[in-house]
């Protein structure tokens, strides 16, 4: 579903992701490992083009999307969902709003909107809250709604960055039961985190990054 | 593609509801700057009636040989209501000038001379197209050419004075209205460009989630043609008053017919959305630039 083949990515010349090579299974969690800065969060970018590749492939539901045009990136972040450590909540929008948005982007009719929201917002227990405002909500509810955000389109990928980085060790916890129930429908799911006693005891596959590359 | 310009068009009216003082200046200053233009057309429509009613005493004199034979010089008026630019003519014969005399003087040229020395002439008017300096210039020098033609004549100082008066004047209506253009497209694009700072966020994130440029540019256009058309709104009214208030005061002197009204209501709209989408395609592309 994901695969990087020797990719560089940098933002100067010695910042970035070097000669990177990979590969996430369709209903697989995979963890990308490593202290700040090692380039957990730059690998992410690269897969929803929010830089240029310099070099390698990335390839993404069989498509090679490193050299995309411009105007073809939208298309690509339609298809991957978005999970981030801030939630990037529209703090101005209900709970509703906010998880309709990527499907208004889609243009979906309104009617099939609030049915599929409804839907994950009940998947992820928020259906009570979804008429109060972000900062209404706890932490492990933003980021809740962060998720039902980024399922509510069903996508094939799931991009995580250290989605339980703000959160306590129980709520992360439930966060990462409820990313790990997505896989079970067929989701690849890459989730950067520096904390590894939290994935330890679920024994998925990791990726440990060191200064931009792949420790073996 | 009809949900998707839904929901754009509902984020527009939300934005603009959520920024209301912003959004009422941003209206008021093309209202404002609509009401300027407006006044500046209705002007523009007045003098150039003023100008046309002027322009109907543009005349060229036209005095034949005295020698020639009456016949000859009726020929030769004749040839010349053939040529570009003469609307009509009257020939005056001998008896006709004594007339017009008698009328300027009030006495009898044959009294006075015992004989009517008063050559044949004919005053010709000058089509519309060709009342100006320089067409009516050279209508004098290809009548004088004429074997038969003693002089041609014109009022050639009231005629240059009057062109360049107009010249002018309109050069100035079109100076104040690109420069009230300018600074309303100035202040419409800065407005919407603090809207879309404060916003900075929000698009981030929806590109995020898969926006497109066009996706988050469209419900700020949307914004900027709704501000045109209020503003339209408010110039429309505050011309009414104006219109009624001139009306009372003035008279007839401003003499707008019912075509040129609608004219005025149409391109205050399509004026008014047209400065609200500059501005905001300007403050959209100063964002992206920086």
């Amino acid at each position: 579903m994901i695969e990087f083949q020797k990719v560089t990515a940098t933002y100067k010349k010695d910042v970035g992701v070097f000669d990177i090579s990979f590969q996430v299974d369709s209903g697989e969690m995979v963890f990308l490992m490593g202290p700040t800065g090692a380039g957990k969060s730059t690998v992410l970018k690269a897969i929803y083009r929010g830089m240029e590749v310099n070099k390698g492939k990335i390839i993404i539901d069989g498509e090679n999307i490193s050299k995309l045009n411009r105007h073809k990136i939208p298309k690509i972040r339609q298809k991957i969902g978005m999970i981030f450590q801030d939630f990037k909540l529209l703090n101005n929008r209900t709970v509703l709003e906010n998880v309709a948005l990527p499907l208004r982007i889609m243009g979906l009719p309104t009617e099939l909107i609030y049915n599929k929201v409804n839907d994950t917002l009940s998947k992820v227990g928020l259906k009570k809250l979804y008429n109060s405002y972000p900062l209404e909500l706890s932490g492990g509810e933003q980021q809740r709604v962060c998720i039902a955000r980024a399922l509510v389109k069903n996508p094939k990928i799931i991009l995580a960055d250290e989605p339980t980085g703000n959160l306590d060790p129980n709520v992360s916890d439930e966060i990462l039961d409820l990313l790990d129930l997505f896989t079970e429908s067929g989701s690849a799911v890459l989730m950067s985190t520096h904390n590894f006693p939290l994935i330890k005891p679920r024994k998925k596959r990791f990726i440990e990054l060191s200064e931009g590359r792949i420790v073996d | 593609m009809i949900n998707k310009f839904i929901f754009l068009l509902q984020e527009s009216l939300v934005s603009i509801f959520r920024t209301k003082l912003p959004s009422i200046v941003a209206s008021l200053a093309i209202g404002v700057s609509l009401l300027v233009l407006s006044v500046a057309y209705c002007l523009f429509i007045s003098f150039e009636n003023l100008t046309l009613k002027f322009k109907d005493r543009y005349t060229v004199e036209v005095f034949f040989l005295n020698e020639i034979k009456e016949s000859d010089a009726i020929k030769e008026f004749n040839k010349v209501l053939l040529f570009d630019g003469i609307e009509e003519g009257v020939f005056i014969d001998k008896k006709h000038a004594a007339n017009i005399f008698k009328k300027e003087f009030d006495e009898d040229i044959l009294n006075i001379l015992g004989a009517n020395p008063l050559p044949f002439s004919a005053i010709y008017t000058i089509s519309e197209s060709y009342r100006d300096y320089l067409s009516i210039n050279e209508i004098t020098n290809k009548i004088e050419l004429l074997k038969s033609v003693d002089i041609a004549v014109y009022e050639k100082d009231a005629i240059i004075k009057f062109d360049r008066l107009i010249k002018n004047i309109i050069a100035f209506i079109f100076a104040i209205s690109f420069f009230i253009v300018m600074v309303v497209v100035f202040f419409v694009s800065n407005t919407i460009l603090l809207v879309i700072y404060s916003k900075k966020e929000d698009i981030e994130i929806c590109k995020l989630l898969g926006a497109s440029n066009l996706f988050v540019k469209i419900p700020y256009l949307i914004e900027g043609m709704i501000y045109g058309i209020v503003g339209a709104i408010v110039s429309i009214c505050l011309l009414y008053l104006l219109y009624g208030l001139t009306d009372y005061f003035l008279y007839s002197m401003i003499e707008i017919k019912d075509y040129d009204l609608v004219k005025i209501v149409t391109l205050n709209f399509l004026v008014g959305i047209f400065l609200g989408l500059l501005g905001s395609s300007k403050a959209l592309a100063s964002y992206v630039r920086n």
